[in-house]
């Protein structure tokens, strides 16, 4: 109990800490992918898939599993609080209310984690399905001016 | 790879300036309400506080005791000596009127201060003392002109006074210099209060398990307004709130010089660092 008492803002701000560093960093990877990308330079589809998706599963896992951490971190701000207010035996409200808006405080920013991730995610999906459908169309294309070429 | 590094040091540059932002922004603006009513309560601790160190250095280190009295005397014995020069020939002229009056007024302080100042050490002796000054500048303002009077009078008499009187020159200031010099002293310490009180940082972890006290951090100020020799005098009993209250002094490194008024090379200070939950 000590240990997590002393602890628990701490480890939980630094896990959701850690989880925001990595979606920042993997998006304008990303993004710096995505724009410098050269559709020509990819003969196989497939191929093109795997680059285009890569670190996408961290973003997406980090975007859903961001509130659950600040979650857990607000039940056992919670449950610390009850503990302490059971060990000292008397019942002040001001210390269990602090003690609850101290606690909430991980859930505010697991949610802040997770909402921007998602729409990243969202964003980023939205672009790789773009960029699949103009490689799919370009194939298209030259495979129609070949036939056409063939034909005349 | 390229964009990997790219996308690191952004990320890592943004989340710590956040950080960083938090931890200065956030966190010391919250404990500031708290403390600031308290200011004048603890204003007179600090006072007392101020004069008690000052009664317990010789009993620890008399060495030091004696460069800071030669410090603290000196003003007090160019004071008067300028005065004497100036102004004889006024006070010549003025003196039967407040004769009587200032006879009335000098003659008790005048023999209380040496039978209270032989049992110097003993700090039982210096509370009991530290009214004395309020009641001396009460007297100055009610004579319109102590200064004059003073030095016309007992012209011997300011020189046994300061000779014989070692530690308590702080508390002769007021006496000599009027009220304005102790105004100015107010507000110089009441600055410092609030620069304190800003610079000071509630420990989460403390905060968590609601651990609440008082520390008393001592520290001298030179004349430059430097903060230095930092070190806790009173322990709260909880040892993250001694090392905040002694942080927020290091931190703050800087404080506005001392007033010129107050004639001090350096000013050595314990102050009553109050960490306390709504």
């Amino acid at each position: 109990m000590e240990f997590l008492s002393e602890y628990l803002d701490l480890t939980i701000f630094g896990i959701l800490g850690l989880m925001s560093f990595t979606v920042v960093w993997l998006s304008i990877e990303r993004w710096l992918f995505m724009r410098a990308l050269s559709l020509p330079d990819y003969q196989n589809f497939d191929r093109l898939t795997v680059d285009l998706t890569k670190h996408l599963t961290t973003i997406s896992s980090i975007g859903a599993n961001a509130p659950y951490v600040g979650l857990l971190g607000t039940v056992a701000g919670i449950l610390l609080t009850f503990y302490q207010i059971g060990q000292s035996g008397n019942v002040e409200v001001g210390a269990i209310m602090s003690g609850l808006a101290l606690a909430l405080k991980a859930t505010a920013l697991g949610l802040l984690v997770a909402i921007p991730t998602l729409m990243i995610y969202n964003a980023l999906t939205r672009k790789v399905e773009v960029t699949q459908a103009l490689w799919r169309a370009d194939r298209d294309t030259r495979q129609g001016s070949q036939a056409h070429y063939e034909k005349v | 790879m390229k964009r990997h590094i790219i996308g690191i040091t952004v990320a890592l540059c943004l989340h710590v300036s956040l950080a960083v932002w938090l931890i200065s922004g956030v966190s010391s603006p919250a404990p500031a309400p708290i403390a600031a009513a308290p200011v004048s309560l603890v204003l007179s601790q600090m006072r007392i506080v101020e004069q008690q160190i000052e009664a317990k250095q010789p009993e620890a280190e008399p060495a030091p005791e004696v460069e800071e009295v030669v410090e603290a005397e000196q003003p007090v014995i160019e004071e008067p000596e300028p005065e004497i020069v100036e102004e004889t020939p006024k006070p010549v002229e003025t003196p039967p009127e407040p004769k009587p009056e200032v006879a009335k007024v000098e003659k008790p302080i005048e023999p209380k201060q040496p039978v209270k100042k032989k049992p110097e050490p003993k700090k039982v002796v210096e509370k009991v003392k530290t009214p004395q000054p309020t009641k001396k500048e009460e007297v100055a303002k009610v004579d319109p002109e102590p200064n004059k009077e003073m030095a016309e009078k007992p012209v011997p008499s300011p020189d046994p006074r300061t000779e014989i009187s070692s530690a308590p020159a702080i508390a002769e200031q007021p006496q000599l210099s009027s009220a304005q010099i102790v105004n100015i002293e107010q507000a110089y310490i009441n600055a410092l209060q609030l620069a304190l009180e800003k610079n000071k940082r509630y420990p989460l972890s403390a905060k968590r398990r609601r651990q609440e006290g008082t520390s008393t951090v001592e520290f001298t100020i030179t004349k430059s307004g430097d903060i230095a020799e930092v070190r806790l005098r009173d322990s709260s009993g909880i040892s993250r709130l001694d090392e905040a209250a002694v942080k927020a002094l290091v931190t703050l490194a800087q404080f506005q010089p001392i007033p010129d008024e107050l004639e001090r090379t350096h000013w050595k200070m314990a102050v009553p660092i109050r960490f306390q939950l709504n």
